[in-house]
């Protein structure tokens, strides 16, 4: 998404770089993953067995859609977090600022438990956007200080979702070492 | 057991208005998969397998030069776990469908790695033209999802265009489930109405309100309830909390 320019606020501040490895441990702290186990199972051996019944449906009439069959049948449901007017964006990315749409730990923690409420059905993915991925450095803008990256991700993991993050900075201090750090 | 991410770095890089990482933009294409690869290879070499991190390559429903094209800037198969497009109806131009806003760039990312799974990374359609249009084409958009083989559909549910003055049409209002402010007197699209209250006490997740208000879109709600799509049971109301979600499903095999 491009986002629109009536939101744009600009930070001048230049890029940030820091050695925390927290970001990185995060993945290894899911706190709300110990029950989804056996559950999988449980959903693996149906979906398991499901495909066998369909196969072996398809082989005694002798319908034409095996390929059909080996087709997993579902999609992953998610969302994007927002609709108020805490969310912003940060910076330009090509300077070495942060760029952030910031769904604040609130704000997830307001917006999805109502919309598997509404719909009966949560979201299994939730996107942000873009934070510096040093979370020892303040976030700029927004009242969000410092850097809420794993609030939020601890957040969408408690709410039984994965997060997708969508990142991106200059190529140019990527591929120079500038970032590797941050990275 | 551990935390899952999707990892989408330098997403709509075929567009040319990030101008961080889009070769339409500034930068190359030689530049681009080098920074991809540098980036996964420092992840990876602290252990942060695509157990952890699926990476999602994603990129805009159209390109805006040659250069940014995913036939072009495709960082690998061993570099990617996820394809990804970006698609909205803005209802400014020729009525259009999922199938008009996502089937070209499908097609193209499907000769470009037929080995990934797709996903619709972010989707969406504009409310300032009427709630039947949003509606029809959501009613469109779920059997697109389910009929091609679409892995992922992740609704942008984010309204831009707040700060513009009183009485100026808004655009860009893509929410389909948006919390009420009516002390702002903003405007709230859909056609549900709903109060959202707090139904379970969660160990460490401290709910903000008791009771809130948002408006929906009825087609949403009802293409959600599709067997097709996997969601998660919510934290509020799974016994015990939290979804299930297999490394199968979370790379989208």
């Amino acid at each position: 998404m491009r986002f629109g320019i009536t939101r744009l606020m600009l930070n001048q501040a230049g890029p940030t770089l820091g050695t925390s490895g927290r970001f990185k441990q995060s993945f290894l702290s899911c706190p709300r993953c110990q029950n989804r186990r056996g559950r999988s199972r449980m959903r693996a051996h149906a979906g398991a067995a499901s495909l066998t019944m369909l196969l072996l449906v398809a082989l005694l009439t002798g319908a034409p859609s095996l390929a059909r069959a080996t087709t997993a049948p579902y999609a992953l449901l998610g969302m994007c977090p927002g609709n108020d007017s805490e969310s912003a964006v940060l910076g330009d990315p090509s300077a070495g600022a942060i760029q952030q749409v910031a769904p604040s730990p609130a704000m997830i923690l307001t917006e999805l438990p109502a919309f598997t409420q509404w719909a009966g059905k949560g979201n299994l993915i939730v996107n942000t956007y873009d934070y510096n991925l040093d979370t020892t450095v303040p976030s700029p803008g927004d009242g969000e200080a410092p850097n809420t990256l794993l609030a939020d991700l601890n957040a969408i993991w408690a709410e039984g979702a994965v997060p997708m993050l969508s990142w991106g900075r200059g190529v140019d201090l990527i591929n120079s070492g500038q970032l590797d750090s941050e990275i | 057991m551990t935390g899952r991410i999707y990892f989408r770095p330098f997403w709509e890089s075929n567009g040319n208005w990030y101008t961080g990482w889009s070769p339409c933009s500034s930068g190359t294409t030689t530049s681009f998969v080098a920074a991809w690869r540098r980036v996964h290879d420092i992840f990876t070499s602290v252990g942060l397998d695509n157990s952890h991190v699926a990476w999602v390559y994603s990129v805009n429903w159209n390109s805006s030069c040659s250069a940014g094209d995913p036939v072009n800037t495709y960082p690998g198969s061993n570099y990617v776990d996820w394809l990804g497009i970006d698609g909205y109806n803005t209802f400014t131009g020729p009525s259009s469908t999922p199938t008009d806003v996502f089937g070209p760039m499908v097609s193209k990312l499907s000769t470009v790695d037929p080995t990934k799974p797709i996903g619709l990374d972010e989707a969406g359609a504009d409310s300032v033209f009427g709630t039947q249009d949003k509606n029809q084409y959501i009613n469109e958009y779920f059997p697109y999802v389910a009929n091609n083989n679409i892995r992922m559909a992740v609704w942008f549910n984010e309204n831009f265009g707040y700060s513009v003055p009183p009485g100026t049409t808004q655009t860009n209002q893509w929410a389909i489930f948006e919390q009420e402010y009516p002390q702002d007197a903003l405007p709230s699209y859909g056609d549900q109405s709903f109060q959202y209250t707090v139904t379970a006490s969660v160990p460490n997740v401290a709910h903000v309100s008791a009771h809130t208000y948002w408006r929906g879109f009825s087609a949403y709600q009802a293409g959600v309830q599709s067997s097709s799509l996997v969601g998660s049971c919510g934290a509020d109301s799974c016994s015990p909390p939290g979804h299930i979600q297999s490394t199968q499903q979370f790379l989208g095999q």
